[in-house]
């Protein structure tokens, strides 16, 4: 039995055996360049997101690695297996849904279900029931796809992902106009097909927060090139910050100037400071603080989002983000 | 083995559309249409008074043979043409445009096995169709005026508009261009009348050759081989134009305007108005050619030309499919 919260990251999958690897993989449309010399690799048992803004290259991606879109340069391995366009190795250990998930509206879930499972290799009756109680459609899988609700569709594109029993999801915004409650749904849907079933997913996802929550290992795509790869951690560590609130004036500036440990402190309104620190050294804080005889109000490590590291990347503006392409590439070629 | 599956998906999803029965619904009324008309209305054409009135066996021409020959020359062209168009062309297209094309290939399909499986199963709906139609046609028929020996008269283009033999039979006179200028309204309306059945008189009267009721089956199982032939090299068309255009209807415009300005082409190749390059272009337009099931409502089947006619829409059959092939295949799925 695990003992993991159901909510958490899976543990990464860094050093599992790559189910996907991509290489310098390029894609030009006339004049302007999709994507640009791309490099990751995907482990067994990673949750890996896919990150980039729309436009990013993330989507075109996507198609090259399923085989819908033909690459101007590069490969792509999918367990050890070369990938070409409209060219699949037979035992194709693939799953996807690509964008927004389509089926034929006029039939019933259970009848697109068989028609997909009798192209990817057959799926038993046995099968197919499984894949719809997990994904929990048994109480509507007979019912035509037309009156199915956004939510449930992409329920289904999960389910015929599932259903040849792959080693590798490709999941284009699979959380894409989902409420609260669906995304929910959807996200533990994903940890459990991780933890349980040993399945790999590649996310990609505009929700920066779900991904956060849900992935251990992310890339980041920025005009069709890399800028990150590695841990959601690593991408969200580094500098960090305390908001501090104190009743201390101006001895406040004088007790913070003499503690080495931070880095920065900004004075704000009525008291309040942001310090630039490591959240380790917080109880040294207090203790200097009090020492010095400053009434402390607040204290608060403040995290940095994936959000902000994210905007800050592919904006540019953010000097403290991971470096793009060296670093990112030397990971690649690690493992 | 994959194949075969391949084609069985393919044809459920036909069988399932209720848009594909919407040409077996629209086929079935026209042929009984126009059974009926001919059987309510008829006997009281000048023409038919006319034979009648100098001992013709006017169940010859009144018969489901006939009938059937009718509903041709009338709904082929006109409308089973253009509803097999519309078949063919949503097979790529259609599937792009609602996105289940990527549902499709991003599973170790070939997309040349795609191609092949939706272009023979919208060729069967096509036999299917034509089928229905003939045999609904002449099934009304034969309830309506029980099974009958039938003239062959060719195409009724040839009954309405060639003139034979008219060196033989003079204009009467009360024709002569004085008098009819002096005549009534009334009675200007009723000679022409008598005029027409008179010039069509002659035409039956030229085109004598009588096959028997059996054969009439015989001469339908040809027509239904001939025309589902013809109409498959239509859609062959109708599939390249879908293999490259992301919306059915792009695909369905593109061809039935094709399909129309050939028909054009050949109609000012065959008209008074010669055009050189037309009559030099003729033998070779595909319209001319789908014709060729006529011959096989000529007294005596000219094989050589059903060949010919056969064989160049095998070619064209063949350019078109292949093109889309490697058309399809080649291509990036963006959509």
């Amino acid at each position: 039995m695990t003992s993991h919260n159901p909510h958490d990251p899976p543990a990464s999958g860094e050093g599992g055996k790559p189910i996907l690897r991509v290489q310098g993989l390029t894609k030009r449309y006339k004049k302007r360049l999709a994507v640009d010399d791309l490099s990751f690799s995907v482990n067994q048992g990673d949750l890996y997101g896919f990150l980039g803004r729309n436009g990013a290259g993330k989507s075109t991606t996507i198609r090259m690695i399923v085989g819908l879109v033909w690459p101007t340069a590069g490969r792509i391995q999918v367990d050890g297996q070369e990938v070409a366009a409209g060219r699949h190795p037979r035992n194709w250990p693939v799953g996807a849904i690509v964008e927004s998930p389509a089926f034929y509206d006029y039939l019933t879930a259970r009848m697109n279900l068989e028609m997909m499972a009798s192209l990817s290799g057959g799926a038993s009756r046995a099968r197919i029931d499984e894949i719809v109680e997990l994904v929990g459609l048994v109480e509507r899988q007979h019912e035509p796809v037309s009156v199915y609700s956004h939510g449930m569709r992409q329920r289904l594109g999960l389910a015929q992902a599932l259903l040849p029993r792959p080693k590798l999801i490709i999941l284009d915004e699979p959380l894409d106009g989902l409420d609260p409650n669906g995304i929910r749904q959807m996200r533990d849907l994903m940890l459990d097909i991780v933890r349980e079933r040993g399945v790999t997913i590649f996310l990609s996802s505009h929700l920066l927060s779900e991904v956060e929550l849900t992935c251990n290992r992310v890339v980041v795509i920025h005009e069709g090139r890399k800028m990150f790869e590695g841990p959601v951690g690593d991408l969200t560590s580094g500098e960090k910050s305390v908001r501090l609130r104190c009743a201390g004036g101006a001895r406040t500036a004088e007790a913070l100037g003499g503690l080495e440990f931070v880095g920065a402190a900004e004075p704000g309104a009525e008291g309040a400071w942001s310090l630039t620190m490591d959240h380790d050294r917080v109880p040294d804080l207090t203790r200097a603080l009090v020492g010095a005889g400053i009434a402390v109000l607040e204290i608060t490590p403040v995290k940095r989002r994936l959000e902000d590291v994210f905007i800050g990347m592919t904006e540019g503006t953010n000097a403290d983000a991971p470096g793009p392409a060296p670093e990112a590439a030397s990971e690649v070629s690690r493992s | 083995m994959t194949f075969i599956k391949l084609l069985r998906v393919e044809w459920i999803k036909a069988m399932r559309m209720r848009s594909t029965y919407i040409a077996f619904a629209a086929a079935g009324l026209l042929s009984v249409l126009v059974q009926l008309g001919i059987y309510s209305g008829a006997d009281e054409s000048d023409f038919y008074q006319f034979l009648s009135k100098n001992g013709f066996n006017t169940s010859l021409l009144l018969n489901g043979f006939a009938g059937t020959r009718v509903a041709l020359e009338v709904g082929f062209r006109l409308l089973l043409a253009p509803m097999v168009i519309l078949t063919f062309a949503r097979q790529v297209a259609g599937e792009d445009l609602r996105g289940t094309l990527r549902l499709i290939l991003a599973r170790p399909i070939s997309r040349t096995s795609l191609m092949t499986a939706k272009f023979l199963v919208s060729s069967a709906h096509c036999v299917l169709l034509m089928g229905f139609f003939l045999s609904l046609s002449y099934g009304v028929g034969l309830v309506l005026y029980g099974p009958q020996d039938s003239i062959t008269i060719g195409r009724l283009s040839e009954l309405d508009t060639r003139s034979y033999a008219t060196d033989e039979i003079e204009a009467p006179d009360e024709l002569s261009h004085g008098e009819y200028r002096g005549m009534t309204d009334e009675d200007r309306n009723k000679r022409r009348g008598q005029w027409r059945g008179l010039e069509q008189a002659r035409n039956f009267a030229i085109a004598k050759y009588v096959i028997s009721a059996r054969e009439c089956v015989a001469r339908l199982l040809i027509v239904w081989a001939l025309t589902s032939w013809a109409l498959m090299s239509l859609g062959a068309i109708a599939i390249f134009f879908s293999s490259f255009n992301r919306h059915p209807i792009a695909a369905m415009a593109l061809t039935i305007g094709l399909y129309f300005m050939v028909g054009i082409m050949q109609l000012l190749a065959s008209s008074d108005m010669i055009i050189p390059i037309f009559r030099w272009l003729e033998p070779y337009l595909i319209t001319g050619s789908m014709d060729f099931w006529g011959e096989a409502m000529s007294f005596e089947l000219d094989w050589g030309q059903i060949g010919r006619d056969g064989g160049l829409l095998a070619i064209y059959t063949g350019v078109f499919f292949g093109a889309a092939t490697l058309i399809f295949r080649k291509r990036d799925l963006t959509g």
